[in-house]
């Protein structure tokens, strides 16, 4: 070899080598450690390790009676209204990624040992082949209910997190072009999704002022004022057929119509 | 050793690694799928018991919840603190006006005249609040929870505040002492002062649910609070120098009549001050059903119907059935008149 290495006329050398890398890495890969919940089932592994976590924890308060606290709002919705909120909003079609339509007709709620789920059952279709398509579900959550400081309305969005595909519609002639569409809806990655999560509107107002007019009737006159009050979600939790949003109030201070223009 | 036998090696310890590989793999995804499977046991298990849990007595106050679509709790702490914050800081600004409340006396003056006894003459007080402006300082306002009403009791203390009240004296001789003392019709307007005092005010806060509001509706036990009020030294003074004015024989004859002492009595019992029926208005608690929804893709309309109001000693639970649909498209834009 012109760069003079040591190397035999029918390359063993180099040959050795490369068969005892080969060997080390396939001893390394076959005996590798204990199965990493990363890999594969890893990710349902976590979620359901801190599903278990959290259960406990609310079973726990459950138990020592400290679900609530004496300073808490508490506010209940059941799964027919929750499902009969996100229905009036339906069907919805939205076009993802330029690739696939999809247009969603129906919403089961449910709400039970904690999970709040979501399924919308609807149709999905190639965007260039309008006539192929395949029944969908696209299950999620509700999720990240807060206060929204305008309006006072508690508001959510269903947090999509699967989709399946329920039965191909076409068959015969169209029969793979539908098998792709299904492949395509399969590997396409679930963010893609995510716009299609409705949003939920708890239908409640907060008022974060709790207003008094004044009076000016003889003998008597008083100042007009009000009531501050702060709401923040606490907790939410998803039990017995209902949607619980636990809510802080921290109430006050009191502001008299001369006190709130002279700050 | 051949090169055919190096690459017969290679190929063997390959395949050896690659089964070994795969025979990794598949323990390990029958290990991951046994885990799995445990941990769908324990969440489902664990599903069941916090649903056991929180429809049972330990479920709490959500045990004790309404079973209507959309439930609001309000807990006893969050009604107490509103309701005491709201009534408190509402009543510390009212001010008391009073004006034109009057208050009399009148009686006759019997006298031991000519060995009998004999009226010498009738008199009548008369003292007029012209104008007196006091303020409420209230106390800590206590409510009490009971069936499907708070009771509250607060004391509400009136300042002292001072205003003219104009006093009012007649006397009319009879007989013997018309002669010699005749009447007297005088009137004075004279410093008087409100004395502080502390009023207990108590009264009910029914529970309503109006339309999507959940209310607390005080109801007074009382409405009306009496206002004492004193002359003053210099008002004093002046009733003396009215007095003073007077024949000898007159002024024994008021004196008789403890004229002053019966004017203090009188003032003291005090003025009957009506309170307005708006004095304490509807608490409205921090949350209600919306009536209406503005949502992504349009406007609904909720009809909400109450249902139920149920009173713990923990909380007020308010149960409503909602319906909901689409609203109406709004009307369209008038045309233009040039079109």
């Amino acid at each position: 070899m012109p760069d003079g290495s040591p190397r035999s006329a029918d390359g063993l050398p180099s040959c050795r080598a490369g068969l005892s890398l080969l060997a080390t890495f396939f001893v390394c890969v076959a005996c590798s450690g204990p199965p990493s919940p990363a890999a594969a089932n890893g990710g349902e592994i976590l979620m359901l390790q801190n599903q278990i976590g959290s259960l406990n924890g609310l079973i726990a308060l459950v138990e020592q009676g400290n679900l609530t606290r004496p300073n808490q709002l508490l506010v209940g919705v059941d799964e027919e209204l929750v499902e009969r909120l996100i229905a009036v909003t339906l069907p919805q079609e939205r076009l993802v990624a330029e690739s696939f339509r999809i247009r969603l007709e129906k919403a089961t709620v449910r709400f039970r040992g904690n999970q709040g789920l979501v399924a919308l059952t609807g149709r999905a279709s190639a965007e260039d082949a309008p006539g192929t398509f395949v029944d969908v579900v696209l299950r999620g959550a509700v999720d990240q209910l807060t206060v929204e400081r305008d309006s006072g309305a508690l508001t959510g969005r269903v947090a999509i997190y699967s989709l399946e595909v329920q039965r191909a519609a076409a068959a015969g002639a169209e029969g793979g072009q539908v098998r792709a569409l299904a492949e395509a809806l399969g590997q396409a990655s679930i963010d893609m999704f995510a716009d299609l999560g409705p949003l939920v509107v708890i239908p409640i107002q907060l008022h974060e002022e709790i207003d008094l007019s004044g009076l000016d009737e003889e003998p008597v006159s008083a100042a007009s004022g009000s009531l501050q009050v702060k709401l923040d979600v606490a907790r939410v939790i998803a039990v017995s057929g209902r949607l619980w949003v636990m809510l802080d109030v921290v109430a006050g201070p009191w502001r008299s119509e001369g006190e709130q223009h002279s700050q | 050793m051949t090169k055919q036998r190096v690459w017969a090696a290679a190929a063997a310890l390959f395949l050896l690694g690659a089964g070994l590989y795969l025979a990794r793999q598949r323990a390990r995804r029958s290990a991951q799928a046994t885990e799995v499977a445990a941990l769908r046991s324990e969440l489902g298990r664990l599903q069941d018991r916090l649903e056991e849990l929180s429809l049972g007595s330990t479920g709490g106050v959500l045990a004790a919840a309404p079973q209507q679509g959309l439930v609001i709790g309000v807990p006893a702490e969050v009604t107490l603190d509103v309701a005491r914050q709201i009534m408190e800081g509402y009543l510390g600004s009212v001010t008391l006006t009073l004006r034109d409340l009057r208050v009399s006396k009148s009686g006759d003056v019997e006298a031991h005249i000519l060995l009998a006894d004999r009226t010498v003459g009738s008199y009548a007080l008369e003292a007029q609040i012209l104008v007196v402006r006091t303020t409420l300082r209230p106390g800590e306002l206590r409510v009490s929870f009971g069936g499907q009403r708070l009771g509250f009791d607060v004391p509400v203390a009136t300042a002292e505040a001072r205003g003219r009240v104009r006093l009012k004296l007649t006397w009319q001789s009879k007989g013997l002492a018309d002669v010699v003392c005749g009447d007297v019709d005088a009137v004075r307007d004279l410093d008087g002062r409100v004395l502080p005092a502390v009023y207990p005010m108590s009264g009910s806060l029914d529970v309503i649910a109006d339309a999507g509001r959940l209310l607390l509706r005080p109801r007074l036990a009382r409405k009306a609070i009496r206002i004492q009020v004193e002359a003053t030294a210099q008002a004093w003074r002046a009733f003396d120098e009215l007095l003073a004015q007077q024949g000898a024989l007159c002024r024994g004859a008021l004196e008789k009549a403890n004229v002053k002492q019966e004017l203090a009595a009188v003032l003291q019992r005090g003025f009957e001050v009506k309170l307005p029926l708006k004095l304490l208005q509807d608490i409205t608690l921090p949350v209600s059903v919306q009536q209406s929804l503005n949502l992504e893709d349009g406007s609904f309309m909720l009809e909400v119907t109450p249902a139920e109001v149920v009173m713990t000693a923990q909380a007020i639970w308010y149960g409503a059935n909602v319906t909901i649909e689409r609203a109406p498209p709004p009307p369209p834009s008038p045309p233009d008149a040039e079109g």
